[in-house]
């Protein structure tokens, strides 16, 4: 076993790192009216940003009026402002069995490739002088580290990357209310997940957090052969996480099994969508540093191209 | 079901083979990869939603190749439907008809008025008249005859109106032979023709046969696997159907001339006896049977074989003196050679003499006559070698011998020095006196070797002018040459004052038998001054007979005789003269010793004359005195040519000056004439006779007990000959295997679709 020392890298791919650390991660927060009267803001020492404009309506507060903006076009507009504060980042990893998948055949898990996923990203958010945290989840919350910025918290999260099994079975709903509940403020939660689990859990879930109004992205690691169900041969395949094993022709079943996987992403994908939720698909076999920062360039556009509007 | 397959077995191993596929599909799933899944769920809902289906085609594809096994096992087991399914099934019957008929001289044999083999030929057209109805061609025919065992008369002819006159034709053209049929072979070739022909067509075998005993019951020495109704046997394997048809007739008793022979020397000159053999195959007694001998066109002789038993054979004998050539009067346009005449003798008997009811006991007429070429020899042409002549003919080696061509022996001889021998043409002699005679050239000795090994005779008299030396280098060559003894040295007294006899071997030399017999003692009063001593080859030991020796401390031997090829070699160790011995000057002994000698070498001319029907001449042809070019005429009169050739295929038969003329295939029975023509230009003629068989006469048919028991096999069944056409052919049972082959293609072509749709869907 090797020492903390010689793995606390182990999850920091540096190809990746290389890619993803100039960019900066923004929580999108859309804040109306957090500044209410009387209440100073609780964020001391933080610039508010204004962000964007929309129409007046009947019932906005006269006081966000752009008087500018009305000497010149005649028309009301109502200023929102972005909060930029310090983000509060909870990374939710997935630790169940079936995460374990892809390890037999001496390559990355699922579970390899969310980790190395997770700590990208940690070391991100460190970066950019954001805290943030790490839960890892099977059938329960297993290990929680609250979001912090201390430079040492890092290699703490890392450390208990490293630690980590895998085993149990997945089953969230109950342990992601009870995680809903703790983390008051707003911030950004990341799930990385196989999502192999009930899909009413999962949107249970997952509108707990919207429901406080956290911005969420979810990140579903999936195998390739998960994805292609590449098999030819007379195959036993044994669950991981249900007792229940398969001899069959993988040829003849490869058809429905891709069709009942494409039914189960597509409904991840329309509860998050529903939910304003940003979803990604994460094949072990491309690189992660591809994906990770095709996401993020792509987070990085959307964002200006709304605050740029006027 | 499974009289309708020729293997039956192979069905069950197909059968069994199911098991193969089973087994590969069940060994198939117990060879699997271990997966440990993540994503149960999905997989569990595509295997309920695919399972039946699965299952479906993997039955499916399974069953196929079962069927497949199924369908190879049947295959292999040969199915057949009988002939009358497939005519059901709208096949047409397609029928091959291969007849055999004895056309042997048996046949001859008068059937109601009508030999054997014309009534059955005339039947045969029937039968073709009746098949040839349609245009189309449902029946052919392949016709072999007894006589011809190289290739059949008709071969695969369709029968058709538009085919039915050449048919017809070449049915008229059976003209019957004068052989004997051999069974054994004919059946073989017929045998050999079905088996090679294709499986399609049902085949129906005739054989024709005067079911004579002695064409069907093996001779001694014939294996049973071999006899012809074994053949039959084996050929209803290869036929769907078969008939013996009895084309003989119930009357099987006969009278024939079986053998004429001459054990005489047939010299002109001298009275010749022909023994001529008559036999009975009847089974009464014939008295007073007339039998004649007739030589050329001249009136025949008659002599009457007093009783003739039943079943037996009698020899009646005929004497006759042929007079030398120059006193005969010469037939226009026949050349007669010095060497020789040939006379054409003809022996039968009488039938007149067969009165009343005996009439029935002959009923083949063929066999009633016989034929004997006899070539006469004007004289018996000796050739004398003279190494010593002198002006004095007493004096001379060959005095003594030149005088034994007197009247009644036949001998002409003739005088030559040694010097001539090299260029004289041996063929004109039979007997080669070598009177101190020690070297010839070595050509010469091969020459002479040759002739000798071709029916010559040389006699070696060595005296006084013969060098050991050169005599043992040229004519024994360390008992590789002619003569076997090897000369060492003069033994005796020349000054003649002590002598030594003769000694007579007891089992007496049939040179020495006249004299033997006539006084015994005589040869033992012969005194001999001189010999020459002699060593007889080890190797030579057992082939040489030593009938006279001297009475000599070392028994020295005076007469050896040893044979060299046909021809006989005798050495004397005196020589012909009378200065050793007082031999040659007893006439008393010496003429009737060399008359005899000259006799057993000459030996008995007949056997050459003589051919089987079906055999063949090979005449040696001496380059030296005649062209290569060798004519035979046949019976008929037809003339065949051919070029005189080498013995065989050594480079010294090559260089050789003695060829040989073949011909074979003489299948007629009566005269052939070969014909030679010397360097100078004079034709010459030799004589021989062709008979049929002897026993070819005997006429007793297999017995009925044999004919109704399964003589012939299960195939064949025995049919009179008017049964002929009224019998229903059967065509054999068609095979299917064209047909499985077909469907096992099909299942095979169904298997691998659906494998390759089943997987490409998957």
């Amino acid at each position: 076993m090797s020492t903390a020392d010689s793995r606390e890298g182990q999850y920091l791919d540096a190809p990746t790192l290389d890619k993803i650390k100039r960019l900066d991660v923004r929580a999108r927060l859309v804040v109306e009216g957090f500044m209410t009267g009387g209440h100073r803001s609780p964020y001391h020492g933080f610039a508010v940003e204004f962000a964007a404009h929309r129409e007046y309506t009947p019932g906005d507060d006269l006081r966000h009026i752009d008087w500018k903006v009305w000497s010149k076009t005649d028309r009301l507009y109502i200023k929102e402002f972005e909060e930029e504060t310090n983000l509060k980042c909870h990374l939710l990893l997935d630790r169940s069995k079936s995460m374990l998948y892809g390890k037999a055949n001496g390559g990355w898990s699922k579970f390899d490739y969310a980790a190395t996923a997770t700590a990208s990203l940690a070391y991100l958010m460190q970066q950019q002088q954001d805290a943030v945290g790490l839960v890892t989840f099977s059938n329960q919350i297993d290990r929680q580290f609250k979001p912090s910025t201390h430079p040492s918290h890092l290699k703490l999260l890392f450390h208990e990357l490293e630690q980590t099994s895998c085993d149990k079975q997945t089953e969230v709903s109950d342990a992601f209310l009870g995680l809903a509940a703790q983390i008051r403020q707003r911030g950004m939660v990341i799930l990385l997940s196989d999502l192999l689990l009930p899909l009413e859990d999962l949107a249970k879930s997952l509108r707990q957090f919207r429901l406080r109004r956290h911005e969420v992205i979810v990140f579903q690691v999936m195998h390739a052969d998960e994805l292609t169900f590449p098999f030819d041969e007379n195959t036993l395949f044994k669950g991981y996480e249900v007792d229940a094993q398969l001899l069959a022709e993988p040829r003849a079943l490869r058809k429905s099994y891709l069709e009942a996987l494409d039914r189960h992403n597509s409904e991840v994908r329309k509860i998050c969508a529903g939910a304003g939720i940003d979803y990604v698909l994460l094949d072990t076999s491309k690189p992660l540093d591809v994906a990770l920062s095709s996401y993020l360039s792509f987070r990085l556009r959307s964002r200006r191209r709304l605050t740029g509007r006027f | 079901m499974f009289s309708w397959m020729l293997n039956p077995l192979m069905l069950g191993m197909g059968g069994l083979a199911i098991g193969v596929p089973i087994l590969i599909h069940l060994l198939n799933r117990r060879r699997y990869k271990i997966v440990d899944w993540a994503a149960m769920d999905f997989l569990l809902e595509a295997d309920k939603k695919n399972r039946r289906r699965v299952q479906l085609e993997n039955f499916l594809i399974l069953a196929l190749r079962c069927l497949a096994m199924l369908l190879l096992g049947l295959l292999l087991a040969r199915p057949f439907l009988p002939s009358a399914m497939t005519t059901l099934l709208g096949q047409k019957e397609q029928f091959e008809r291969v007849l055999l008929l004895d056309d042997s001289l048996s046949q001859q044999v008068l059937v109601d008025n009508l030999p054997a083999l014309e009534g059955a030929k005339s039947k045969l057209k029937e039968l073709l008249t009746d098949l040839a109805q349609g245009d189309a061609s449902d029946d052919w025919l392949t016709l072999f005859l007894t006589s011809n065992t190289e290739q059949p008369i008709l071969a695969n002819e369709p029968v058709t109106r538009g085919t039915l006159p050449t048919l017809l034709d070449a049915i008229d053209g059976i003209d019957g032979a004068d052989g004997a049929a051999d069974y054994g072979n004919s059946l073989a070739q017929v045998k050999q023709y079905v088996a090679g022909q294709r499986d399609s067509i049902s085949r129906i075998v005739y054989l024709l046969s005067d079911l004579r005993r002695r064409d069907w019951i093996p001779e001694a020495g014939e294996t049973a696997e071999t006899a012809p109704n074994r053949l039959v046997q084996e050929l209803g394997k290869e036929a769907s159907q078969g008939f013996v048809v009895d084309i003989g007739s119930p009357s099987d008793q006969n009278l024939g001339i079986v053998d004429v022979r001459s054990e005489d020397l047939l010299v002109a000159n001298r009275v010749v006896r022909f023994e001529v053999d008559v036999a009975s195959f009847a089974r009464e007694p014939i008295n007073n049977l007339k039998v004649s001998l007739q030589i050329d066109e001249q009136p025949p002789i008659v002599e009457t074989l007093e009783q003739l038993p039943a079943g037996g054979r009698e020899t009646v004998t005929f004497r006759y003196l042929f007079r030398p050539v120059e006193s005969e009067r010469m037939d226009a346009g026949e050349s007669q050679v010095k060497g020789w005449q040939n006379h054409r003798i003809r022996v039968e008997f009488d039938r007149q003499s067969l009165v009343g009811a005996q009439t029935q006991l002959n009923q083949l007429l063929d066999d009633d006559s016989r034929f004997f070429g006899a070539r006469i020899l004007n004289g018996i042409p000796v050739l004398l070698v003279d190494g010593d002549p002198s002006a004095d003919s007493q004096r001379s080696e060959t005095h003594y011998l030149r005088y034994l061509d007197i009247f009644g022996t036949g001998l002409q001889t003739s005088v030559v020095t040694i010097s001539d021998l090299e260029t004289i043409p041996l063929a004109d002699f039979k007997v080669i006196f070598l009177c101190n005679v020690d070297e010839i050239s070595g050509d010469r000795v091969k020459v002479l070797e040759q002739w000798t090994r071709d029916g010559g005779a040389v006699v070696f008299m060595p005296g006084n002018q013969v060098r050991a030396e050169a005599f043992n280098a040229t004519f024994y060559r360390d008992g590789q040459g002619l003569c076997p003894l090897q000369l060492e040295a003069i033994a005796g007294d020349p000054t003649m004052s002590s002598w030594v006899n003769f000694e007579v071997d007891p089992q007496v030399h049939p040179a020495l038998r006249t004299v033997v017999e006539s006084d015994a003692a005589s040869l033992g009063k012969v005194d001999v001054f001189s010999w020459w001593t002699s060593r007889l080859s080890e190797t030579l030991r057992n082939e040489v007979v030593v009938p006279l020796r001297l009475s000599d401390e070392n028994r020295s031997p005076a007469l050896v005789d040893r044979a060299w090829g046909k021809g006989k070699v005798i050495a004397f160790s005196i020589p012909a003269d009378g200065d050793w011995s007082v031999f040659p000057g007893m006439d008393a002994v010496f003429v009737p010793v060399m008359l005899d000698l000259i006799d057993y070498l000459i030996g008995s001319g007949e056997q050459a004359s003589t051919l089987a029907i079906g055999g063949r001449i090979d005449w040696p042809v001496d380059l030296s005195a005649y062209q290569n070019r060798v004519t035979l005429r046949d019976p008929a009169n037809e003339k065949m040519e051919v070029l005189a050739r080498p013995v065989d295929e050594s480079p010294e038969a090559a260089k050789s000056v003695i060829y040989s003329a073949e011909f074979s295939g003489l299948e007629k029975r009566g005269f052939y004439e070969l014909g030679l023509t010397r360097n100078s230009g004079e034709t010459e003629s030799v004589l021989f006779a062709a008979n049929v068989p002897a026993d070819e006469g005997r006429l007793e048919r297999l017995n009925p007990t044999e004919l109704e028991s399964d003589f012939w096999g299960e195939k064949f069944k025995l049919l009179p000959v008017s049964g002929l056409l009224g019998e229903r052919a059967e065509g054999r049972s068609a095979e299917m295997w064209p047909q499985v082959i077909w469907l096992l293609l099909i299942v095979l072509g169904t298997e691998q679709f659906l494998a390759w749709w089943f997987g490409k869907r998957r």
